[in-house]
Protein backbone atom coordinates (compact mmCIF):
# COMPACT_ATOMS: atom_id res chain seq x y z
CA UNK A 1 0.00 0.00 0.00
CA UNK A 2 2.85 2.05 0.64
CA UNK A 3 4.00 1.80 -2.52
CA UNK A 4 0.64 2.41 -3.98
CA UNK A 5 0.29 5.34 -1.77
CA UNK A 6 4.02 6.82 -3.15
CA UNK A 7 2.58 6.13 -6.70
CA UNK A 8 -0.20 8.38 -5.90
CA UNK A 9 2.24 11.28 -5.60
CA UNK A 10 2.07 10.73 -1.81
CA UNK A 11 5.22 10.83 0.52
CA UNK A 12 4.92 7.86 2.71
CA UNK A 13 6.65 7.15 6.18
CA UNK A 14 5.69 4.18 7.88
CA UNK A 15 4.84 4.07 11.50
CA UNK A 16 4.29 1.33 13.96
CA UNK A 17 2.14 1.71 17.52
CA UNK A 18 3.66 4.12 19.54
CA UNK A 19 5.45 6.35 17.18
CA UNK A 20 5.20 9.56 16.46
CA UNK A 21 3.54 11.39 14.26
CA UNK A 22 5.70 13.64 12.00
CA UNK A 23 4.10 17.40 12.43
CA UNK A 24 1.32 18.42 9.25
CA UNK A 25 1.31 14.52 8.41
CA UNK A 26 -1.87 12.85 7.36
CA UNK A 27 -2.31 9.83 9.05
CA UNK A 28 -3.52 6.65 7.23
CA UNK A 29 -4.57 3.01 8.53
CA UNK A 30 -4.80 0.45 5.64
CA UNK A 31 -6.88 -2.41 6.43
CA UNK A 32 -8.23 -5.47 4.69
CA UNK A 33 -11.77 -5.43 4.07
CA UNK A 34 -12.75 -8.07 6.69
CA UNK A 35 -13.90 -8.42 9.43
CA UNK A 36 -10.62 -9.39 11.33
CA UNK A 37 -8.80 -6.09 9.65
CA UNK A 38 -11.46 -3.85 10.46
CA UNK A 39 -11.71 -5.11 13.95
CA UNK A 40 -8.65 -3.98 13.90
CA UNK A 41 -8.78 -0.33 12.96
CA UNK A 42 -11.74 -0.21 15.52
CA UNK A 43 -9.26 -1.24 18.37
CA UNK A 44 -6.45 1.19 17.07
CA UNK A 45 -9.02 4.11 16.86
CA UNK A 46 -10.64 3.27 20.42
CA UNK A 47 -7.17 4.20 21.63
CA UNK A 48 -6.32 7.24 18.90
CA UNK A 49 -4.96 9.89 20.92
CA UNK A 50 -7.46 12.54 20.88
CA UNK A 51 -4.68 15.47 20.18
CA UNK A 52 -3.81 13.18 16.68
CA UNK A 53 -6.07 14.30 14.16
CA UNK A 54 -8.22 10.96 12.55
CA UNK A 55 -6.65 9.25 10.15
CA UNK A 56 -8.02 8.23 6.80
CA UNK A 57 -9.03 4.75 6.37
CA UNK A 58 -7.66 3.15 3.41
CA UNK A 59 -9.46 -0.26 3.09
CA UNK A 60 -7.61 -2.81 0.61
CA UNK A 61 -10.72 -5.65 -1.00
CA UNK A 62 -9.01 -8.91 -0.24
CA UNK A 63 -11.33 -10.49 -2.71
CA UNK A 64 -13.01 -9.09 -6.05
CA UNK A 65 -16.16 -9.03 -5.30
CA UNK A 66 -18.38 -6.53 -2.95
CA UNK A 67 -18.10 -6.96 0.89
CA UNK A 68 -20.01 -8.90 3.20
CA UNK A 69 -23.08 -7.55 5.06
CA UNK A 70 -20.88 -8.01 8.86
CA UNK A 71 -17.78 -5.81 6.12
CA UNK A 72 -19.87 -3.33 5.20
CA UNK A 73 -21.85 -2.98 8.81
CA UNK A 74 -18.18 -2.17 10.36
CA UNK A 75 -17.39 0.36 7.25
CA UNK A 76 -20.36 2.21 8.20
CA UNK A 77 -19.43 2.31 12.38
CA UNK A 78 -16.47 3.17 12.00
CA UNK A 79 -17.17 5.76 9.21
CA UNK A 80 -17.50 8.72 11.95
CA UNK A 81 -14.48 7.89 13.34
CA UNK A 82 -12.20 8.72 10.22
CA UNK A 83 -11.47 11.24 8.27
CA UNK A 84 -12.77 9.60 5.49
CA UNK A 85 -12.66 6.21 3.97
CA UNK A 86 -11.29 5.31 0.65
CA UNK A 87 -12.03 1.36 -0.76
CA UNK A 88 -8.91 -0.21 -3.09
CA UNK A 89 -10.49 -2.54 -5.08
CA UNK A 90 -8.64 -5.57 -5.33
CA UNK A 91 -5.74 -5.99 -8.02
CA UNK A 92 -5.11 -9.37 -9.61
CA UNK A 93 -1.65 -8.63 -11.01
CA UNK A 94 -0.49 -7.93 -7.84
CA UNK A 95 -0.77 -11.70 -6.65
CA UNK A 96 1.61 -12.40 -9.55
CA UNK A 97 4.58 -9.85 -7.94
CA UNK A 98 6.66 -9.31 -5.57
CA UNK A 99 6.66 -5.63 -5.10
CA UNK A 100 3.99 -3.22 -6.81
CA UNK A 101 6.67 -1.43 -9.13
CA UNK A 102 6.89 -4.88 -11.15
CA UNK A 103 3.14 -4.49 -11.75
CA UNK A 104 2.93 -0.42 -11.59
CA UNK A 105 2.64 -0.18 -15.27
CA UNK A 106 -0.38 -2.36 -15.27
CA UNK A 107 -3.49 -0.74 -16.17
CA UNK A 108 -5.65 -1.72 -12.97
CA UNK A 109 -2.75 -0.07 -10.62
CA UNK A 110 -2.28 2.94 -12.27
CA UNK A 111 -5.97 3.14 -12.15
CA UNK A 112 -6.00 2.54 -8.26
CA UNK A 113 -3.51 4.25 -7.56
CA UNK A 114 -5.02 7.52 -9.24
CA UNK A 115 -8.21 6.71 -7.93
CA UNK A 116 -6.42 6.70 -4.35
CA UNK A 117 -4.77 10.42 -5.32
CA UNK A 118 -7.74 11.49 -6.29
CA UNK A 119 -9.38 10.68 -3.02
CA UNK A 120 -6.42 11.82 -1.21
CA UNK A 121 -6.54 14.76 -2.55
CA UNK A 122 -10.62 15.48 -2.20
CA UNK A 123 -12.62 17.36 0.51
CA UNK A 124 -12.26 15.54 4.03
CA UNK A 125 -15.34 14.67 6.36
CA UNK B 1 18.70 -23.14 -15.15
CA UNK B 2 15.19 -23.75 -16.28
CA UNK B 3 12.75 -21.30 -14.07
CA UNK B 4 14.54 -18.25 -16.10
CA UNK B 5 14.13 -19.85 -18.96
CA UNK B 6 10.53 -20.65 -18.49
CA UNK B 7 10.17 -16.91 -17.34
CA UNK B 8 11.60 -15.52 -20.62
CA UNK B 9 9.52 -17.86 -22.52
CA UNK B 10 6.61 -16.59 -21.15
CA UNK B 11 7.41 -12.81 -20.84
CA UNK B 12 7.61 -12.91 -24.78
CA UNK B 13 3.92 -13.85 -24.89
CA UNK B 14 3.37 -10.39 -23.32
CA UNK B 15 3.90 -7.37 -25.58
CA UNK B 16 4.56 -4.88 -22.62
CA UNK B 17 7.25 -7.49 -21.40
CA UNK B 18 5.15 -7.84 -18.02
CA UNK B 19 4.89 -10.92 -16.17
CA UNK B 20 1.16 -11.94 -14.55
CA UNK B 21 0.41 -15.16 -12.48
CA UNK B 22 -2.05 -16.44 -14.70
CA UNK B 23 -0.37 -16.49 -18.20
CA UNK B 24 1.25 -19.96 -17.59
CA UNK B 25 -2.20 -21.46 -16.12
CA UNK B 26 -4.34 -19.98 -18.39
CA UNK B 27 -2.26 -20.89 -22.41
CA UNK B 28 -2.91 -24.77 -22.02
CA UNK B 29 -6.31 -24.09 -21.16
CA UNK B 30 -6.78 -22.00 -23.65
CA UNK B 31 -5.74 -24.54 -26.05
CA UNK B 32 -7.45 -27.40 -24.71
CA UNK B 33 -10.68 -25.78 -24.92
CA UNK B 34 -10.02 -23.84 -28.44
CA UNK B 35 -9.01 -27.78 -29.63
CA UNK B 36 -12.36 -29.31 -27.23
CA UNK B 37 -14.56 -26.41 -29.65
CA UNK B 38 -13.15 -27.25 -32.57
CA UNK B 39 -13.62 -31.00 -32.53
CA UNK B 40 -17.29 -30.71 -31.31
CA UNK B 41 -17.77 -28.09 -33.22
CA UNK B 42 -16.85 -30.01 -36.58
CA UNK B 43 -18.47 -33.08 -35.12
CA UNK B 44 -21.64 -31.03 -34.57
CA UNK B 45 -21.91 -29.83 -37.63
CA UNK B 46 -21.14 -33.47 -39.18
CA UNK B 47 -24.63 -34.58 -36.74
CA UNK B 48 -26.90 -31.10 -37.16
CA UNK B 49 -26.38 -27.63 -38.40
CA UNK B 50 -28.20 -26.29 -35.97
CA UNK B 51 -26.40 -28.43 -33.21
CA UNK B 52 -22.66 -27.25 -34.44
CA UNK B 53 -23.85 -23.24 -33.99
CA UNK B 54 -25.04 -23.91 -31.02
CA UNK B 55 -22.04 -25.44 -29.79
CA UNK B 56 -19.82 -22.87 -32.06
CA UNK B 57 -21.40 -19.86 -30.31
CA UNK B 58 -20.80 -21.87 -26.84
CA UNK B 59 -17.00 -22.58 -27.43
CA UNK B 60 -16.98 -18.85 -28.68
CA UNK B 61 -18.09 -17.55 -25.36
CA UNK B 62 -15.93 -19.84 -23.63
CA UNK B 63 -12.62 -18.37 -25.70
CA UNK B 64 -14.00 -14.95 -24.81
CA UNK B 65 -14.37 -15.52 -21.22
CA UNK B 66 -10.83 -16.96 -21.17
CA UNK B 67 -8.80 -14.48 -23.51
CA UNK B 68 -10.62 -11.00 -22.77
CA UNK B 69 -8.40 -9.68 -19.73
CA UNK B 70 -9.70 -7.40 -17.48
CA UNK B 71 -7.88 -6.07 -14.24
CA UNK B 72 -4.92 -8.16 -15.20
CA UNK B 73 -6.91 -11.60 -15.42
CA UNK B 74 -9.18 -13.64 -17.41
CA UNK B 75 -13.03 -12.38 -17.45
CA UNK B 76 -13.85 -16.20 -16.59
CA UNK B 77 -12.11 -15.56 -13.04
CA UNK B 78 -14.15 -12.45 -12.35
CA UNK B 79 -17.11 -14.67 -13.88
CA UNK B 80 -16.35 -17.80 -11.23
CA UNK B 81 -15.81 -15.71 -8.40
CA UNK B 82 -19.02 -13.63 -9.17
CA UNK B 83 -20.50 -16.94 -8.78
CA UNK B 84 -18.70 -18.19 -5.97
CA UNK B 85 -19.91 -14.80 -3.67
CA UNK B 86 -23.70 -15.58 -5.22
CA UNK B 87 -23.46 -18.97 -3.96
CA UNK B 88 -21.82 -17.33 -0.51
CA UNK B 89 -24.46 -15.57 -0.37
CA UNK B 90 -27.29 -17.56 -0.56
CA UNK B 91 -25.85 -19.98 1.66
CA UNK B 92 -25.76 -17.31 4.29
CA UNK B 93 -22.47 -16.62 4.75
CA UNK B 94 -20.89 -13.46 6.60
CA UNK B 95 -24.99 -12.73 7.53
CA UNK B 96 -24.61 -14.99 10.44
CA UNK B 97 -26.77 -13.53 13.78
CA UNK B 98 -23.60 -12.44 15.13
CA UNK B 99 -22.92 -9.60 13.09
CA UNK B 100 -25.28 -6.33 12.29
CA UNK B 101 -28.84 -5.64 14.14
CA UNK B 102 -30.87 -7.72 15.99
CA UNK B 103 -34.51 -6.43 17.27
CA UNK B 104 -34.31 -6.78 21.04
CA UNK B 105 -38.38 -8.31 22.15
CA UNK B 106 -40.42 -5.88 23.36
CA UNK B 107 -44.11 -5.69 24.93
CA UNK B 108 -47.10 -5.01 22.40
CA UNK B 109 -48.29 -1.30 23.44
CA UNK B 110 -45.14 0.50 25.24
CA UNK B 111 -45.72 2.62 28.10
CA UNK B 112 -46.42 6.66 26.71
CA UNK B 113 -42.37 7.19 27.62
CA UNK B 114 -41.34 5.26 25.32
CA UNK B 115 -44.16 5.00 22.45
CA UNK B 116 -42.80 4.37 18.72
CA UNK B 117 -39.14 3.15 19.71
CA UNK B 118 -37.79 -0.26 18.97
CA UNK B 119 -34.43 -1.25 20.48
CA UNK B 120 -32.04 -2.41 18.74
CA UNK B 121 -28.99 -5.31 19.75
CA UNK B 122 -26.33 -3.74 17.62
CA UNK B 123 -22.80 -5.38 16.58
CA UNK B 124 -20.54 -2.88 18.24
CA UNK B 125 -16.75 -2.95 16.93
CA UNK B 126 -14.26 -3.02 20.18
CA UNK B 127 -17.15 -3.86 22.66
CA UNK B 128 -19.02 -6.53 21.25
CA UNK B 129 -22.68 -5.20 21.82
CA UNK B 130 -24.76 -1.72 22.01
CA UNK B 131 -28.00 -1.23 22.45
CA UNK B 132 -29.56 0.62 19.78
CA UNK B 133 -33.10 2.65 20.43
CA UNK B 134 -34.87 3.01 17.19
CA UNK B 135 -37.63 6.33 16.96
CA UNK B 136 -39.79 4.98 13.96
CA UNK B 137 -42.09 7.81 13.35
CA UNK B 138 -38.81 9.85 13.09
CA UNK B 139 -36.28 7.33 12.17
CA UNK B 140 -33.57 9.40 14.90
CA UNK B 141 -31.96 6.92 16.99
CA UNK B 142 -30.12 7.17 20.29
CA UNK B 143 -27.26 5.00 21.89
CA UNK B 144 -25.92 4.85 25.13
CA UNK B 145 -22.78 5.09 26.87
CA UNK B 146 -22.04 4.11 30.94
CA UNK B 147 -20.04 6.30 32.76
CA UNK B 148 -18.08 6.27 35.57
CA UNK B 149 -19.62 6.66 38.77
CA UNK B 150 -18.32 8.42 41.80
CA UNK B 151 -20.00 8.41 45.40
CA UNK B 152 -18.30 11.85 45.63
CA UNK B 153 -20.37 13.17 43.37
CA UNK B 154 -23.49 13.54 45.86
CA UNK B 155 -21.80 13.95 49.04
CA UNK B 156 -19.41 16.87 48.01
CA UNK B 157 -21.02 20.03 46.27
CA UNK B 158 -17.32 20.95 45.06
CA UNK B 159 -17.21 17.48 43.20
CA UNK B 160 -20.25 17.70 42.33
CA UNK B 161 -19.49 21.16 40.18
CA UNK B 162 -16.66 19.88 38.80
CA UNK B 163 -18.31 16.62 37.23
CA UNK B 164 -21.42 19.08 36.49
CA UNK B 165 -18.98 21.18 34.08
CA UNK B 166 -17.27 18.13 32.26
CA UNK B 167 -20.76 16.68 31.61
CA UNK B 168 -21.93 20.07 30.44
CA UNK B 169 -19.03 20.04 28.15
CA UNK B 170 -19.51 16.73 26.75
CA UNK B 171 -22.86 17.45 26.21
CA UNK B 172 -21.75 21.06 24.14
CA UNK B 173 -18.96 18.39 22.43
CA UNK B 174 -21.29 16.00 21.45
CA UNK B 175 -23.94 18.82 19.78
CA UNK B 176 -21.08 19.99 17.92
CA UNK B 177 -21.34 17.08 15.65
CA UNK B 178 -23.81 17.42 12.77
CA UNK B 179 -25.01 14.19 13.28
CA UNK B 180 -26.29 14.33 16.76
CA UNK B 181 -29.50 16.19 17.38
CA UNK B 182 -29.19 15.84 21.00
CA UNK B 183 -27.33 14.93 24.22
CA UNK B 184 -28.42 13.83 27.73
CA UNK B 185 -26.27 12.89 30.74
CA UNK B 186 -28.67 10.74 33.37
CA UNK B 187 -27.86 10.60 36.94
CA UNK B 188 -29.83 8.14 39.07
CA UNK B 189 -29.59 9.01 42.58
CA UNK B 190 -30.41 5.85 45.34
CA UNK B 191 -32.14 7.39 48.30
CA UNK B 192 -29.47 5.76 50.80
CA UNK B 193 -25.94 7.77 50.84
CA UNK B 194 -22.46 6.66 50.10
CA UNK B 195 -23.54 4.73 47.11
CA UNK B 196 -22.08 5.80 43.91
CA UNK B 197 -25.13 7.24 41.26
CA UNK B 198 -25.49 5.46 38.45
CA UNK B 199 -24.52 7.64 35.43
CA UNK B 200 -24.69 7.59 31.59
CA UNK B 201 -24.35 9.63 28.39
CA UNK B 202 -27.00 8.85 25.79
CA UNK B 203 -26.97 10.51 22.22
CA UNK B 204 -29.82 10.80 19.64
CA UNK B 205 -28.42 10.74 15.90
CA UNK B 206 -29.85 11.41 13.36
CA UNK B 207 -28.51 8.86 10.40
CA UNK B 208 -29.29 10.38 7.68
CA UNK B 209 -27.68 13.81 8.53
CA UNK B 210 -24.49 13.76 6.03
CA UNK B 211 -25.47 11.10 3.73
CA UNK B 212 -29.13 8.89 2.50
CA UNK B 213 -29.45 5.56 4.70
CA UNK B 214 -31.34 3.18 3.31
CA UNK B 215 -31.84 0.24 5.39
CA UNK B 216 -32.24 0.34 9.38
CA UNK B 217 -28.99 -1.84 9.78
CA UNK B 218 -27.03 1.02 8.38
CA UNK B 219 -28.31 3.51 10.11
CA UNK B 220 -27.72 1.50 13.46
CA UNK B 221 -24.31 0.94 12.16
CA UNK B 222 -23.78 5.21 12.36
CA UNK B 223 -25.26 5.26 15.34
CA UNK B 224 -22.63 3.09 17.01
CA UNK B 225 -20.09 4.73 15.17
CA UNK B 226 -21.26 8.69 16.32
CA UNK B 227 -21.48 7.15 20.16
CA UNK B 228 -18.02 5.66 19.61
CA UNK B 229 -16.88 9.25 17.95
CA UNK B 230 -17.26 11.10 21.01
CA UNK B 231 -14.28 11.79 23.28
CA UNK B 232 -15.04 11.39 26.46
CA UNK B 233 -12.39 12.18 27.75
CA UNK B 234 -11.15 15.43 26.16
CA UNK B 235 -14.53 16.62 28.51
CA UNK B 236 -12.74 14.90 31.69
CA UNK B 237 -15.14 12.20 32.16
CA UNK B 238 -14.17 8.48 32.32
CA UNK B 239 -16.70 6.28 30.60
CA UNK B 240 -16.85 2.45 31.26
CA UNK B 241 -18.64 1.04 28.13
CA UNK B 242 -21.50 1.06 25.77
CA UNK B 243 -24.58 0.23 27.47
CA UNK B 244 -26.27 -3.45 25.71
CA UNK B 245 -29.54 -3.76 25.04
CA UNK B 246 -29.90 -5.68 28.16
CA UNK B 247 -28.54 -2.56 30.20
CA UNK B 248 -30.97 -0.38 28.45
CA UNK B 249 -33.94 -2.51 28.37
CA UNK B 250 -32.76 -3.32 32.79
CA UNK B 251 -32.43 0.73 32.99
CA UNK B 252 -35.97 1.06 31.87
CA UNK B 253 -37.57 -1.64 33.57
CA UNK B 254 -35.72 0.13 37.04
CA UNK B 255 -37.08 3.29 36.47
CA UNK B 256 -40.46 2.39 35.79
CA UNK B 257 -40.12 -0.11 38.74
CA UNK B 258 -37.70 1.21 41.26
CA UNK B 259 -38.02 -1.20 43.80
CA UNK B 260 -37.21 -4.36 41.13
CA UNK B 261 -34.32 -5.93 41.80
CA UNK B 262 -31.71 -6.16 39.21
CA UNK B 263 -30.92 -9.43 36.67
CA UNK B 264 -29.08 -12.20 38.23
CA UNK B 265 -26.67 -13.52 36.04
CA UNK B 266 -28.68 -16.56 33.47
CA UNK B 267 -31.86 -15.11 33.71
CA UNK B 268 -34.16 -13.57 31.14
CA UNK B 269 -33.53 -10.23 30.25
CA UNK B 270 -36.94 -7.78 30.22
CA UNK B 271 -38.37 -6.97 27.23
CA UNK B 272 -38.41 -3.20 26.01
CA UNK B 273 -40.75 -1.29 27.60
CA UNK B 274 -42.14 -4.01 29.84
CA UNK B 275 -44.60 -2.96 31.61
CA UNK B 276 -48.03 -4.04 33.49
CA UNK B 277 -50.95 -3.44 31.39
CA UNK B 278 -53.18 -0.55 32.64
CA UNK B 279 -50.79 0.17 35.12
CA UNK B 280 -49.89 3.62 33.52
CA UNK B 281 -51.76 7.22 33.51
CA UNK B 282 -50.52 10.59 32.86
CA UNK B 283 -52.18 13.57 35.08
CA UNK B 284 -51.06 17.34 35.48
CA UNK B 285 -48.58 16.83 37.78
CA UNK B 286 -48.21 13.37 38.02
CA UNK B 287 -47.49 10.29 36.36
CA UNK B 288 -47.86 6.79 37.64
CA UNK B 289 -46.69 4.05 36.32
CA UNK B 290 -46.86 0.18 37.99
CA UNK B 291 -47.43 0.88 41.78
CA UNK B 292 -45.46 4.31 41.75
CA UNK B 293 -46.43 7.75 40.98
CA UNK B 294 -43.68 10.35 40.07
CA UNK B 295 -43.41 14.13 39.56
CA UNK B 296 -41.30 15.74 37.45
CA UNK B 297 -39.86 19.39 37.16
CA UNK B 298 -37.63 21.20 34.18
CA UNK B 299 -35.58 24.44 34.58
CA UNK B 300 -34.56 25.67 31.03
CA UNK B 301 -31.55 28.09 30.25
CA UNK B 302 -32.71 31.01 28.58
CA UNK B 303 -30.82 31.85 25.27
CA UNK B 304 -27.17 32.80 25.81
CA UNK B 305 -27.45 32.36 29.47
CA UNK B 306 -25.87 29.16 31.32
CA UNK B 307 -27.23 27.86 34.36
CA UNK B 308 -25.41 28.67 38.20
CA UNK B 309 -22.67 26.26 38.52
CA UNK B 310 -24.00 25.03 42.23
CA UNK B 311 -27.74 24.38 40.52
CA UNK B 312 -27.21 21.31 39.68
CA UNK B 313 -25.44 20.07 42.63
CA UNK B 314 -28.00 20.66 44.68
CA UNK B 315 -30.33 18.63 43.18
CA UNK B 316 -27.89 15.34 43.24
CA UNK B 317 -28.28 15.13 47.13
CA UNK B 318 -29.77 12.23 48.40
CA UNK B 319 -33.11 12.13 49.45
CA UNK B 320 -35.51 9.83 51.03
CA UNK B 321 -36.62 8.50 47.34
CA UNK B 322 -35.09 7.56 44.32
CA UNK B 323 -34.03 10.77 42.04
CA UNK B 324 -32.98 11.29 38.27
CA UNK B 325 -31.34 14.17 37.34
CA UNK B 326 -31.20 15.04 33.34
CA UNK B 327 -28.84 17.57 31.85
CA UNK B 328 -29.95 18.23 27.98
CA UNK B 329 -28.81 20.06 25.37
CA UNK B 330 -30.66 19.87 22.03
CA UNK B 331 -31.27 21.95 18.99
CA UNK B 332 -34.16 23.77 19.31
CA UNK B 333 -36.18 25.63 16.70
CA UNK B 334 -34.31 28.93 17.83
CA UNK B 335 -31.38 27.61 18.24
CA UNK B 336 -29.34 25.61 21.13
CA UNK B 337 -31.37 24.51 24.13
CA UNK B 338 -29.86 23.58 27.59
CA UNK B 339 -32.41 22.16 29.70
CA UNK B 340 -32.17 20.11 33.25
CA UNK B 341 -35.04 17.22 34.44
CA UNK B 342 -35.57 16.56 37.81
CA UNK B 343 -37.64 12.94 38.51
CA UNK B 344 -38.27 11.27 41.76
CA UNK B 345 -40.45 8.65 42.10
CA UNK B 346 -42.33 7.11 45.02
CA UNK B 347 -44.00 3.77 45.53
CA UNK B 348 -46.77 4.79 48.71
CA UNK B 349 -49.35 7.42 47.87
CA UNK B 350 -49.11 8.48 51.36
CA UNK B 351 -45.63 9.48 50.69
CA UNK B 352 -46.01 11.61 47.54
CA UNK B 353 -46.94 14.86 49.13
CA UNK B 354 -43.57 14.61 51.67
CA UNK B 355 -41.17 13.56 48.09
CA UNK B 356 -42.47 16.68 46.61
CA UNK B 357 -41.93 18.95 49.13
CA UNK B 358 -38.58 17.13 49.97
CA UNK B 359 -37.82 17.98 46.27
CA UNK B 360 -39.19 21.44 46.04
CA UNK B 361 -36.88 22.23 49.19
CA UNK B 362 -34.05 22.17 46.74
CA UNK B 363 -35.29 23.34 44.44
CA UNK B 364 -35.76 26.63 45.86
CA UNK B 365 -32.17 27.15 46.05
CA UNK B 366 -31.27 26.18 42.46
CA UNK B 367 -31.46 29.06 39.57
CA UNK B 368 -33.21 29.68 37.09
CA UNK B 369 -36.06 28.10 39.15
CA UNK B 370 -37.57 24.49 38.20
CA UNK B 371 -40.96 24.13 37.33
CA UNK B 372 -43.27 21.12 37.81
CA UNK B 373 -43.56 19.94 33.97
CA UNK B 374 -47.77 20.26 33.85
CA UNK B 375 -49.50 17.99 31.56
CA UNK B 376 -46.32 16.60 30.26
CA UNK B 377 -45.62 14.40 32.90
CA UNK B 378 -45.36 11.31 30.87
CA UNK B 379 -42.97 12.98 28.22
CA UNK B 380 -40.88 14.37 30.73
CA UNK B 381 -40.76 10.83 33.11
CA UNK B 382 -39.59 9.75 29.26
CA UNK B 383 -36.17 12.03 28.80
CA UNK B 384 -34.61 10.67 31.94
CA UNK B 385 -35.03 6.69 30.09
CA UNK B 386 -32.22 6.14 28.09
CA UNK B 387 -34.19 6.29 24.84
CA UNK B 388 -33.03 9.62 23.65
CA UNK B 389 -34.78 13.08 22.54
CA UNK B 390 -37.16 12.52 19.86
CA UNK B 391 -38.79 15.73 18.13
CA UNK B 392 -42.30 15.05 18.46
CA UNK B 393 -43.31 16.04 15.00
CA UNK B 394 -42.81 13.22 12.32
CA UNK B 395 -40.25 13.80 9.91
CA UNK B 396 -39.35 12.12 6.52
CA UNK B 397 -38.89 8.77 6.65
CA UNK B 398 -35.56 7.25 5.05
CA UNK B 399 -35.77 4.13 5.81
CA UNK B 400 -38.30 1.76 6.71
CA UNK B 401 -36.81 -1.50 6.27
CA UNK B 402 -38.14 -3.82 9.36
CA UNK B 403 -34.38 -5.05 10.38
Amino acid sequence: MAHLLRMAGAEVELLRQGDHLPADATPVLVARSTVAGLDVVGDLLARWHPEVPDPWLVVVSDVPAPPPPAVRYRLRALGPQVERTVTVPYLWPLRAAASVDEVGERRAVRRAARGLATALAGPAR
Amino acid sequence: MTVPYAVERRRSHRPDGSVAADDGSVAPAVRAGFVAAALIGSLGILVSATLGLTLAVMGLLLLALVLVDRDGAPLLHHVLVAIGHARSRVRGDGSSGETGIRPWPHVATLPAALAGTELLDADCPVHGRCGVVWHRPTGLMSATLLLEPSALVLSDPAVGETYTACWWTLLADAASRADVTAAAVTVDVAPAAGSPPAVRFTVTVDPCARERIRCVTDAAALTVGALAAIDTEAAGVVACRPATATDLATIARAAFEPGTRWMRPGEEPPAWGELSPRTEASGPRSYQHERYTSVSYAMHAPSGRRFDADAVPHLLAPGTHPRRVTLVRREGPRGTVCSVFVTVSVERTADFRAARAELESLLCTAQPRLEVCRNLQAEAFGVGLPAGWFAPHAVELNFGMTP
